[in-house]
């Protein structure tokens, strides 16, 4: 068994690296020290943490501990009354020990001519740079003070939305675009006056009030769960994350993202909202690689500028030629939709229904339970 | 007061005393707490993250918590029944609560083990 130790020091693998087959007791580095005792100074000390099956890894941390001490950081000497048990030529830490070990003599003298050195270098640097500035013509004293525009966030105060602006009066629909980016035919599903949710399960085609829908997150073909983390109404349908991009809508407000721990994860569960993973397309207005290198008839929520849509490409495309398309187009955030025959549909302008893909809940092939869509409602 | 656990986000935040704790499981990158009252809440960190939080913020108080493998830390204090053959392990006060989780063979064996070490 093996016990952990908080300690800044240690590398983060190192802590958290754990067989199914241990247990540790977790406390903190008072303990760690009291560990240390047990060894052989002060058995006294009572633990059953520490008493309990030494872990060799752990006794040679400790060991390593005591024979290393370092007089320069304050390292206080060993007690008068250490046991027999202790090593006679390294002695261990004591916590509760009085002096620090006093530098030798000729330390302390090489430490003063190495100050003096590191002093006069830094007095003569300063005066060169001083001397520097005061020869430079303006234009590079300007060329200095000049920011670099690429670290500069960039701030969109017009954004230019592809779709068009719609009065709240209006019925919530799906405005189509049809475009051509590097060759590859595109088409752009924008909702209007409509809310995002998600749905799992059967649909309701009869269903007017949603004027778009399309298959979200991936089912496991072994077991049907929801891959990575999902958020129905409030409520985790499930955890984990295989993919690193998100969607969170809550309320009327969508985001999408690309992050290992999301906060809105959390916040989908408290609000009532909803919250689904899937391969990251674009993050920042930059590609991101995935692994699937097949073709297919791809998906993607994206968001350009603000604006929400989804592209759908109508040709088969690669993730990366795919992925590099919605940069192309300018998409900020965006992430994957299962494509390729995946079912939905867009109910357009004039009321008229577009389906996408190919209705999977047919007498030959049964849809998963787990078959989870993203969907826009009329508001 | 005695020490209280603080697990903080960017949007929000738990403070629970270390008792009212029964387990803590793993999923992926997010984790489960499960309290006395039966409530269950979603943490988004890592277990190995909450089990240094316990670690840095309870000191030897944090010693009532056990990680098990990694999916797992219990608080000792509530193992009521442990059966190594079947992986079975009984969280329960005797009253309100009663959880049953798994963990390995080999875990739960030396879980035995240090719990009648105790207890002689």
């Amino acid at each position: 068994m093996k016990e952990i130790n908080e300690n800044p020091n240690k590398k983060k693998n190192e802590i958290d690296e754990i067989r199914d087959d241990e247990i540790r007791v977790i406390s903190d580095n008072s303990s760690k020290m009291r560990f240390s005792k047990a060894l052989g100074i002060h058995k006294s000390m009572s633990d059953i943490h520490c008493d309990y099956d030494i872990d060799c890894e752990l006794y040679n941390d400790c060991k390593q501990d005591c024979e290393e001490p370092k007089p320069s950081e304050g390292m206080p000497t060993p007690p008068q009354d250490a046991g027999p048990n202790m090593p006679k030529s390294k002695p261990p830490h004591d916590e509760f020990g009085d002096k620090p070990t006093p530098p030798s003599r000729g330390c302390f003298w090489i430490f003063i001519i190495i100050a003096a050195a590191l002093v006069f270098a830094i007095v003569k640097f300063c005066s060169n740079d001083k001397i520097d500035h005061l020869i430079s013509d303006g234009e590079e004293q300007v060329e200095a003070t000049e920011p670099i525009e690429e670290e500069m966030p960039k701030e969109i105060e017009n954004p230019q939305w592809i779709g068009t602006q719609v009065d709240s009066l209006t019925q919530g629909y799906t405005e189509f675009r049809d475009t051509i980016i590097n060759d590859i035919p595109l088409r752009l599903y924008i909702p209007h006056n409509a809310t995002p949710e998600l749905h799992v399960g059967k649909l309701n085609k009869n269903d007017t009030t949603i004027v778009y829908i399309s298959q979200a997150a991936d089912v496991r073909a072994d077991n049907g769960g929801i891959v990575g983390a999902f958020v129905l109404k409030g409520k985790p349908l499930a955890w984990g994350l295989s993919k690193k991009g998100y969607c969170a809508a809550i309320g009327d407000k969508i985001t999408i993202g690309v992050a290992d721990n999301s906060p809105m994860f959390e916040e989908a569960t408290t609000k009532e909202g909803y919250f689904f993973r899937q391969y990251p397309l674009v993050k920042n207005g930059r590609i991101v690689e995935n692994e699937p290198k097949g073709k297919s008839v791809r998906r993607g929520l994206c968001d350009r500028q603000g604006e929400i849509f989804i592209v759908e490409s109508l040709t088969r495309e690669s993730f990366h030629d795919f992925s590099q398309a919605l940069v192309d187009l300018g998409v900020d955030q965006a992430i994957y939709l299962v494509g390729s025959t995946g079912y939905g549909w867009a109910v357009d302008k004039e009321n008229q229904t577009h389906e996408i893909g190919e209705e999977v809940f047919t007498d030959r092939r049964r849809m998963h339970k787990n078959t989870n869509y993203i969907l826009w409602r009329r508001k | 007061m005695r020490r209280q656990l603080l697990i903080s986000t960017s949007t929000d935040l738990v403070r629970i005393a270390p008792e009212k704790i029964v387990y803590i499981s793993s999923d992926g990158n997010y984790s489960t707490l499960v309290q006395t009252d039966g409530e269950m809440r979603m943490l988004s960190y890592q277990l190995g993250q909450i089990e240094r939080m316990i670690a840095s913020q309870l000191g030897i108080e944090g010693s009532i918590f056990i990680r098990i493998g990694k999916s797992l830390i219990i608080n000792r204090s509530y193992i009521y029944y442990i059966n190594v053959p079947k992986q079975k392990l009984i969280l329960s006060d005797v009253e309100s609560f009663n959880h049953t989780v798994s963990a390995s063979k080999e875990a739960l064996k030396q879980l035995k083990e240090l719990i009648e070490k105790e207890g002689k």
